[in-house]
């Protein structure tokens, strides 16, 4: 590994080609691109979701800034020799959306890792569907609980099965740079990664399954057990969860007569009683601010939240003063703003948010790391 | 050129072979990412309060049905569901750390230890003398990654978060719900293992800085603004000057139909979405309606969206003769992007992720034989089976301290004076006051 990289603390000099039409590998590409490494994202780099969604714009600023963009047209002999370049300039990482091209990255010489990323894979008896984030929320379990018992089903929101699933897949592909780099050596051969929507939505939904597995049951929308209840107030929404700080939910929604109240004394209790608790609170609640109640509970360390809109994000005086919100370094076309770190990294405060850049593909191939 | 045999083992199945992870987190977004670092192949010792446990151990209150065949029974502890799927392939120490005689656990801990992990508020983990200061002090090479639901500073710093508190910080509530306005919450606490994800992705950073600069790391991981990036491009398309449109249950601006729509059964619901004509043409084709294709009000996506009602009437007159499963395998075959919506019955027999490994059984003392789901994070194209059961309370005592350098005496000693123990401390249940005996 090369010595800029050590002493950069950053993921730069690492190369990484995001050969990928799938949301999932455009955000494991950002998040690379976020830390550091040199991302060649090859083609138009937004998905058929996407695309297909109106969304395409903010899609593509958020996912392929601080990568460069080479478009290479692959029914082309041109396009295939420049991806071909690509390929020989050896590159750290190969990220692409079939096993099939991974399993001939892994094999060439010269150490690529090569990381497959689809919806369900290529092998099992939905090898062959189409996929989309409703899709991967119906089949995890997440949409079946989402929602009002007896009204239809809700997905969610955005690509987050998607999202869930990029990281994933950098997860997978920064274990093995570990592993090599701790070993100082790449190995003959290694086999690809593979990593796959319908799988790590399966993995973030395991609760419903476990539970099935144990007393043959499993949970229904509108009956969760868990405490959890949005209530109206004065200005907004806010979020309880009742399962511990009883007493000081109720300091903070200034309705003390319920703490001596025996049908919410005990967890138990408040489990049976628990709709009739959240319309309580919400009659408490018309004459309070969303600040007044979180502020209230969260000072005796009640789990109570607001319920924020977009908006509200934007001017959070919170998120302000973490720096969260990025000037975007070229917002003539784009967003004035940019997304602050997944996580911070204290030797690294930096997090890259610049632009998208087009590039050659066919110069991308040739050029040497650390660009 | 043949690999040296410790490549194998790295190229193959475990790249996290030979880490250590000291894991002091609780309940589900921390347990997540260890179990994940776990699956890798690392060794994971959880360390656990006798005196306040991992409430996903369970707690008196708990629901019973988390329980095998819906019975706690007196091990409560070591039988519960969530708890077992979260923590398998891991070490249980069970001690109380803020004991004096734990000090020198502690520092041998440190000193073993490539990472520690804990999802504590801030604070509290240099408390607990575990933090990246204390210990760099013993081990210039550790990671330490700590996960607070809103970061280590800022106003709301001290705000305790969980799943469905963080999804409302998070902004994606108010983007949920039916007609009307009124947000919704996933219905599982979704950002919890967003957390787990975000939680294992930085671990895994951190070591290989690490090994890069040759230097410790500390890493934060704030899962509210971590969640912030999976929606992305809502946040950006506001800034572009589009306002969220008001929640409206399943409808989106690039597909229609776009919902889960009644099938056989109770409370059974295929969802069908439709992006474009060929779609459109395929749906109408599968439900024996080719009347709806011709009309010409439902060939845009603008139209059909005005007419989801009249939509929704004929494919449930169609669906409604079908399984979900059956329903969604035919439309699948013609082209129409569907699927079940599955309940933890069908995900358990799901065929695709049985042929794909996803499951492994696993022997329990106190539970029997069940199986478990795998983790997203893969070292291969298959999934590594789990190799063993959730450990029971402190079922690993004297093998971890074994691990951490103490002699057979010092861990006895620890026993003796109650630090290290394989139950709850007998005043645990005097800690709870607001909870009653299980199955109440």
């Amino acid at each position: 590994m090369s010595a800029a990289r050590a002493a950069a603390g950053s993921f730069s000099g690492l190369r990484v080609v995001e050969h990928s039409q799938h949301l999932a590998g455009a955000y494991a590409g950002r998040m690379f691109a976020a830390m550091g490494a040199e991302v060649i994202s090859v083609g138009p780099g937004v998905s058929e979701d996407a695309a297909a969604s109106g969304r395409a714009g903010a899609v593509f600023w958020h996912l392929m800034a601080g990568k460069r963009l080479a478009d290479a047209d692959e029914s082309t002999p041109e396009g295939q020799a420049a991806l071909g370049e690509l390929l020989d300039g050896e590159p750290d990482v190969w990220i692409c959306d079939t096993l099939h091209e991974a399993r001939t990255v892994a094999a060439r010489p010269g150490g690529t890792i090569a990381a497959a990323v689809s919806d369900f894979g290529e092998s099992g008896p939905r090898r062959d569907w189409r996929g989309s984030e409703m899709i991967h929320q119906a089949l995890s379990g997440v949409m079946g609980q989402t929602g009002e018992a007896g009204r239809e089903p809700l997905y969610g929101v955005s690509s987050r099965s998607y999202s869930a699933t990029g990281v994933a897949l950098f997860g997978s592909v920064v274990a093995r740079l570990f592993a090599r780099e701790r070993h100082r050596g790449t190995p003959a051969s290694e086999p690809p990664l593979e990593v796959t929507v319908t799988e790590t939505a399966a993995s973030m939904g395991q609760n419903e399954v476990a539970t099935y597995w144990y007393s043959g049951t499993w949970p229904r929308r509108g009956r969760y057990p868990g405490l959890v209840g949005r209530v109206p107030c004065q200005d907004g929404w806010v979020v309880v969860f009742g399962l511990r700080g009883w007493d000081s939910i109720c300091r903070a929604f200034r309705c003390p007569e319920l703490e001596s109240d025996e049908r919410f004394a005990l967890v138990p209790d408040r489990i049976a009683h628990w709709q009739t608790a959240l319309q309580m609170l919400a009659d408490a609640a018309r004459a309070l601010t969303r600040d007044e109640i979180v502020t209230a509970a969260q000072r005796e360390h009640a789990t109570v939240e607001h319920i924020n809109t977009l908006a509200d994000l934007r001017r959070s005086p919170h998120l302000e003063q973490r720096q969260f919100w990025r000037a975007a370094t070229d917002g003539e076309a784009g967003p004035a703003i940019s997304l602050g770190p997944i996580f911070r990294v204290r030797s690294r405060p930096g997090w890259v948010t610049a632009p998208a850049r087009p590039v050659d593909a066919r110069q991308a191939g040739h050029e040497g790391s650390g660009a | 050129m043949t690999a040296p045999s410790h490549l194998e083992d790295a190229a193959g199945e475990e790249p996290l072979a030979g880490v250590n992870v000291l894991d002091l987190t609780i309940a589900w977004a921390g347990p997540m990412a260890t179990r994940i670092l776990a699956s890798l192949g690392a060794t994971v010792v959880k360390l656990e309060n006798p005196l306040k446990l991992d409430s996903w151990r369970g707690y008196d209150g708990s629901p019973r049905e988390r329980f095998p065949d819906e019975e706690p029974g007196p091990a409560w502890y070591n039988r519960n569901a969530w708890f077992n799927t979260q923590n398998h392939d891991k070490l249980s120490l069970c001690i109380n750390l803020k004991a004096p005689a734990a000090q020198l656990v502690k520092q041998r801990a440190l000193a073993w230890a490539d990472v520690v992990i804990a999802n504590f508020a801030p604070g509290a983990l240099d408390r607990l003398g575990l933090g990246f200061d204390a210990a760099v002090a013993v081990n210039p090479d550790i990671v330490v990654v700590e996960m607070p639901a809103f970061g280590n500073d800022g106003p709301l710093s001290h705000h305790v978060g969980m799943g469905q508190t963080m999804e409302a910080a998070a902004g994606m509530a108010s983007l949920m719900g039916y007609d009307g306005g009124h947000p919704s919450l996933t219905g599982t606490a979704f950002l919890d293992p967003a957390g787990g994800l975000h939680g294992a992705a930085a671990v895994l950073t951190a070591l290989y800085l690490r090994e890069l600069t040759g230097e410790p790391q500390y890493v934060e991981v704030p899962q509210v603004e971590a969640a912030l990036h999976w929606i992305g491009p809502e946040i950006l398309s506001r800034e572009l000057g589009a306002e969220p449109a008001p929640p409206a249950g399943n409808e989106v601006e690039f597909a229609a139909p776009h919902d889960a729509y009644r099938c056989a059964g109770d409370d059974e619901w295929v969802a069908i979405e439709v992006r474009d004509q060929q779609d459109w043409s395929a749906l109408c084709a599968v439900i024996g309606r080719p009347d709806l294709e011709r009309d010409g009000e439902l060939a845009s996506l603008a139209g059909r969206r005005r007419s989801a009602g009249v939509i929704r009437a004929a494919i449930e007159a169609w669906s409604t003769q079908f399984s979900k499963e059956g329903a969604a395998r035919q439309l699948q075959r013609s082209g129409v992007i569907a699927a079940p919506v599955s309940t933890g019955a069908d995900i358990a027999t799901d065929p695709h992720l049985w042929a794909r490994g996803f499951f492994t059984a696993l022997d329990h003392p106190d539970c029997g034989r069940h199986f478990y789901p795998g983790v997203a994070v893969r070292a291969g194209v298959t999934p590594r089976p789990l190799r063993r059961a959730a450990p029971q309370l402190g079922t690993d005592n004297g093998t971890v301290l074994e691990l951490f350098g103490l002699s057979s005496a010092e861990a006895a000693e620890l026993e003796r004076q109650g630090v290290t123990m394989t139950r709850p401390a007998a005043d645990w249940r005097a800690r709870q006051p607001e909870r009653q005996p299980l199955g109440r």
